[in-house]
C-alpha cells in the first residue's frame, strides 16, 4: 500500500509519486553511527526533494523503544551513503511508522516519531521534516472505494505461512514451465527456492543478505512440505519433463498447484501486512 | 493439407515483391471471410500473419506435434520455412524476420491449413511464438488512419464469463452474437450498433476491412482483412505496396503498445549508481461489474486457450481477489487483483507484454468491448 502511493494510478492516492518518491532500499540493515543498526522495511527517495523517508510497516500493538531509539538517532549522513549517487544529494530525511487505522491510537503513545496511517483516509501524524511532505501528508487522500494495491510487494520472511503458499505454487507452475531453466523439474533440488525467490519477487535484487536467505529457507521448507502432503506435485513435474513439455501435461501440473491452493484461498486479513 | 508447392527462388526485395503481387489474385466475392471455416474457400489469396517472436529463432526444432525447418532465401532477413504437422504433408512460406520480435509470415497458401500451422506454432513452440493480438480499439485506431477507408467488418462475440445460473434466467442477456459485413452499408451498420444500449458493450471487431490506396486502377489499391489475431488478407486490388504498408504501420503501432506495457514490468533499476524500484501495476477498467467473480477467475484462470493463463486465487477481502498466475505461453508469473469493476495486473520482471494484449483483446471480445486497460489506451492513443 505504501509503495502503490510511489507509484502512478489512477485506482490508488500517488501522494509520494507526485513529490517523486521512488522506492529505493527494501528490507537493508543500516548502520546507525557506530553501535546500532536499523532494517527498515522500506526507504523512499525523492531526488527532486532531495529528501527520504524512512518507513517501518507497523502490524502488531506495540512499538519496541530500543528500535524506536534507533530510528530516532538515525542521521541524514547514516543514508546518505547508501542511497544517493553522485549527481544527487540527500539533505533531510524522516524515519515514521506506517500502520492500520485501528491500531494507530494505541502505538501514537509509544514514540515522538510520526505516522502513516491508513483507514478511509491515509493520513500523515506528526512532522516529516519537509514542508511540502508535511502538507501533502497532512492533507492526506480518501481510500473510500478503493482497492488497495498490495501486488507491489509480495511477501517477507515473517508472513504467515498462508500468505507464502499461493506464491510457492504458482512459482513451481513457472518453472516447470519454463524451460530454460535447469531446476525445472526437480521442485525438490536445493534451486528451486532460490529459483521461485528470484522469479516472484520484483525486488530480489536489492533485499538485504539476511531477509533473502530467511526467504529462500522459508520457501524450501514450504516445497518440502507442500510435496510431502501432495506427491502428486512432484509426480506431475517428472510427467512434464518425460514428455517434453507436453501443453497438456503443463495444464494438468498448473491444474495441480491450483487445487493444492485452493486451500488457501481465504486470506482475508484487516491488518494489511502487505504493505 | 493440400500438396506441397515449390516457393519460387528470389534473390532480391524486388523479386519478392514481384512473387507477393502474383500472388494477388482478387476473388471478386465481397463477405468478409467468417470464422475458420469460410477461410478454408479462399486458397490463393494473399495473407499475411504477424508472430510475436518470445526467443531467437531456432532454423530447426520439434515437438510432438509440429517440426520445422527454415532456409535462406538471396535476400537478408527473409526465409522459407517449411512446416511439417504430424503425418500432414509439410507447407511452405516466406518469413520476413527483419523484426526480430514481430516476425511476418508472407503466404499464399489456403487458409485453412495456415490456420492450422499458426496454431500449431503457437501452441506447440515451447513459448517461442504468440499471435499479435490486437483489441477493438487498436483495430479501430488502424483502420481510422490517414490514407485507409472502413469497408467492413466482422464481429464475433461469446458471452463466457456470465455464470450460465444468470444467463438461463435472463433471456435478455446475448450469448452468442456473429456478424459479417462488407461494403457501402458496412459503416452504416457499425454505427447502428454502436449507438444501441444493448449492443455497444458486444461490438468487438474480430475482423476489419480496410482499403487503402486510389479506387479505380487495381494495381493501385488494396482491401485487406485485418483479424484481431494477425492475420492479413488481401480481398481486393493489388497494390502489393499497400498491403505490405498496412502489415507494416499495424505492426509498428503493436509493437509500440507491448514495449509500453512492457516499461510497467516490476524490478529495479540500477541505473545511475542507485537502486530503484521501477515499474507500475497496469489498470484494467472492466465494461460492467461482475456479478460472480468467482466464475469470473475459473474462467480466466483454467490454463486453456484463449487466456492460457493459469492461476491461484485468494480472497483479500470480500468481493476483492488475488490472482498468483502464471502465462503457460511463456512461463512467467503475473499478479492480479479484481474486484467488481476494475483489475490490476503486474508484470514480472520478464513478463511478456503480449500477454496483456491477449488478455484485453480476449475481454472485449467475451466480456464487454468497454473493458479498457488504461496505460495501453495511453500508449496507443
Amino acid at each position: 500500500m505504501f509503495i502503490g502511493l510511489c507509484n502512478k494510478s489512477p485506482t490508488w492516492p500517488t501522494i509520494l509519486y507526485d513529490m517523486d518518491y521512488d522506492v529505493v532500499m527494501i528490507e537493508e540493515k543500516v548502520s546507525v553511527g557506530r553501535h546500532t543498526a536499523v532494517t527498515p522495511d522500506l526507504v523512499a527517495y525523492s531526488r527532486k526533494h532531495s529528501h527520504a523517508i524512512v518507513v517501518d510497516c507497523k502490524s502488531g500493538h506495540s512499538i519496541q523503544s530500543h528500535q524506536d531509539g534507533s530510528y530516532a538517532a538515525l542521521s541524514t549522513s547514516d543514508l546518505m551513503q547508501w542511497i544517493v549517487a553522485k549527481d544527487s544529494k540527500l539533505s533531510g530525511h524522516v524515519a515514521c511508522y506506517v500502520v492500520n487505522r485501528d491500531n494507530y491510537p494505541e502505538l501514537a503513545g509509544q514514540t515522538q516519531l510520526p505516522f502513516i496511517v491508513f483507514g478511509n483516509v491515509v493520513r500523515g501524524h506528526g512532522k516529516f521534516g519537509h514542508k511540502s511532505l508535511d502538507k501533502a501528508l497532512h492533507a492526506g487522500a480518501s481510500l473510500k472505494g478503493m482497492a488497495e494495491p498490495v501486488g507491489y510487494y509480495p511477501f517477507s520472511h515473517g508472513e504467515d505461512i498462508r500468505i507464502i503458499v499461493p506464491y510457492v505454487l504458482s512459482g513451481m507452475t513457472a518453472l516447470v514451465r519454463n524451460p530454460a531453466t535447469r531446476v525445472s523439474f526437480d521442485l525438490n533440488c536445493p534451486d528451486t527456492a532460490h529459483a521461485i525467490l528470484t522469479m516472484l519477487h520484483p525486488y530480489h535484487s536489492v533485499l538485504g543478505r539476511k531477509e533473502k536467505t530467511a526467504l529462500v529457507r522459508k520457501i524450501r521448507k514450504i516445497i518440502k512440505q507442500l510435496i510431502h502432503k501432495n506427491p502428486e506435485l512432484a509426480e506431475q513435474a517428472k510427467k512434464v519433463q518425460r514428455l517434453r513439455l507436453s501443453p497438456h501435461a503443463i495444464q494438468m501440473f498448473a491444474s495441480v498447484c491450483q487445487k493444492v491452493g485452493s486451500d488457501y484461498a481465504d486470506q482475508r486479513r484487516i491488518d494489511c501486512e502487505h504493505w | 493439407m493440400t500438396a506441397i508447392r515449390r516457393l519460387p527462388k528470389v534473390n532480391t526485395r524486388r523479386e519478392f515483391m514481384r512473387v507477393l503481387e502474383g500472388w494477388m489474385i482478387p476473388s471478386g466475392d465481397d463477405a468478409l471471410d467468417s470464422g475458420e471455416d469460410a477461410s478454408a474457400g479462399r486458397p490463393t489469396d494473399l495473407k499475411a500473419y504477424v508472430l510475436e517472436s518470445n526467443a531467437p529463432l531456432r532454423r530447426r526444432a520439434k515437438t510432438e506435434r509440429v517440426r520445422w525447418s527454415m532456409v535462406d532465401t538471396g535476400v537478408p532477413d527473409l526465409k522459407i520455412m517449411n512446416v511439417v504437422l504430424g503425418a500432414d504433408t509439410p507447407v511452405r512460406f516466406f518469413v520476413d524476420v527483419s523484426d526480430k520480435r514481430f516476425i511476418t509470415i508472407h503466404t499464399n497458401n489456403r487458409a485453412e491449413d495456415m490456420e492450422k500451422v499458426v496454431s500449431a506454432l503457437v501452441d506447440e513452440s515451447y513459448g517461442m511464438f504468440d499471435n499479435m493480438w490486437m483489441y477493438h480499439g487498436m483495430l479501430d485506431h488502424i483502420a481510422k488512419k490517414v490514407g485507409s477507408a472502413f469497408v467492413g467488418f466482422s464481429m464475433k462475440y461469446t458471452d463466457k464469463l456470465l455464470a450460465r445460473a444468470e444467463t438461463n434466467h435472463d433471456a435478455s442477456v446475448l450469448e452468442d452474437l456473429h456478424i459479417n459485413i462488407s461494403g457501402r452499408k458496412a459503416n452504416r451498420l457499425r454505427d447502428i450498433v454502436r449507438n444501441d444500449r444493448d449492443f455497444q458493450d458486444i461490438m468487438a471487431y474480430r475482423k476489419v476491412r480496410i482499403m487503402r490506396g486510389p479506387q479505380g486502377d487495381e494495381t493501385d489499391y488494396v482491401h485487406d482483412d485485418i483479424a484481431s489475431t494477425g492475420y492479413f488478407a488481401v480481398k481486393h486490388g493489388k497494390s502489393v505496396q499497400n498491403h505490405l504498408s498496412i502489415v507494416e504501420e499495424s505492426k509498428e503501432i503493436y509493437s509500440r503498445a507491448v514495449t509500453g506495457v512492457e516499461e510497467c514490468r516490476l524490478g529495479i533499476d540500477k541505473a545511475g549508481g542507485m537502486a530503484i524500484a521501477k515499474g507500475q501495476a497496469l489498470n484494467f477498467t472492466l465494461s460492467k461489474r461482475i456479478t460472480d467473480i468467482d466464475r469470473f477467475i475459473d474462467v480466466v484462470f483454467n490454463t486453456a486457450k484463449p487466456f492460457r493463463l493459469s492461476g491461484i486465487k485468494s480472497v483479500i477481502k470480500p468481493g476483492y481477489y488475488r490472482v498468483l498466475a502464471v502465462d503457460l505461453h511463456t512461463g512467467d508469473p503475473i499478479t492480479f487483483e479484481i474486484a467488481r469493476g476494475m483489475m490490476r495486473v503486474y508484470l514480472s520482471q520478464h513478463s511478456c507484454g503480449n500477454t496483456i494484449m491477449r488478455l484485453l483483446t480476449n475481454l472485449q471480445s467475451s466480456y464487454g468491448t468497454d473493458t479498457r486497460c488504461i496505460e495501453v489506451d495511453q500508449i496507443v492513443g
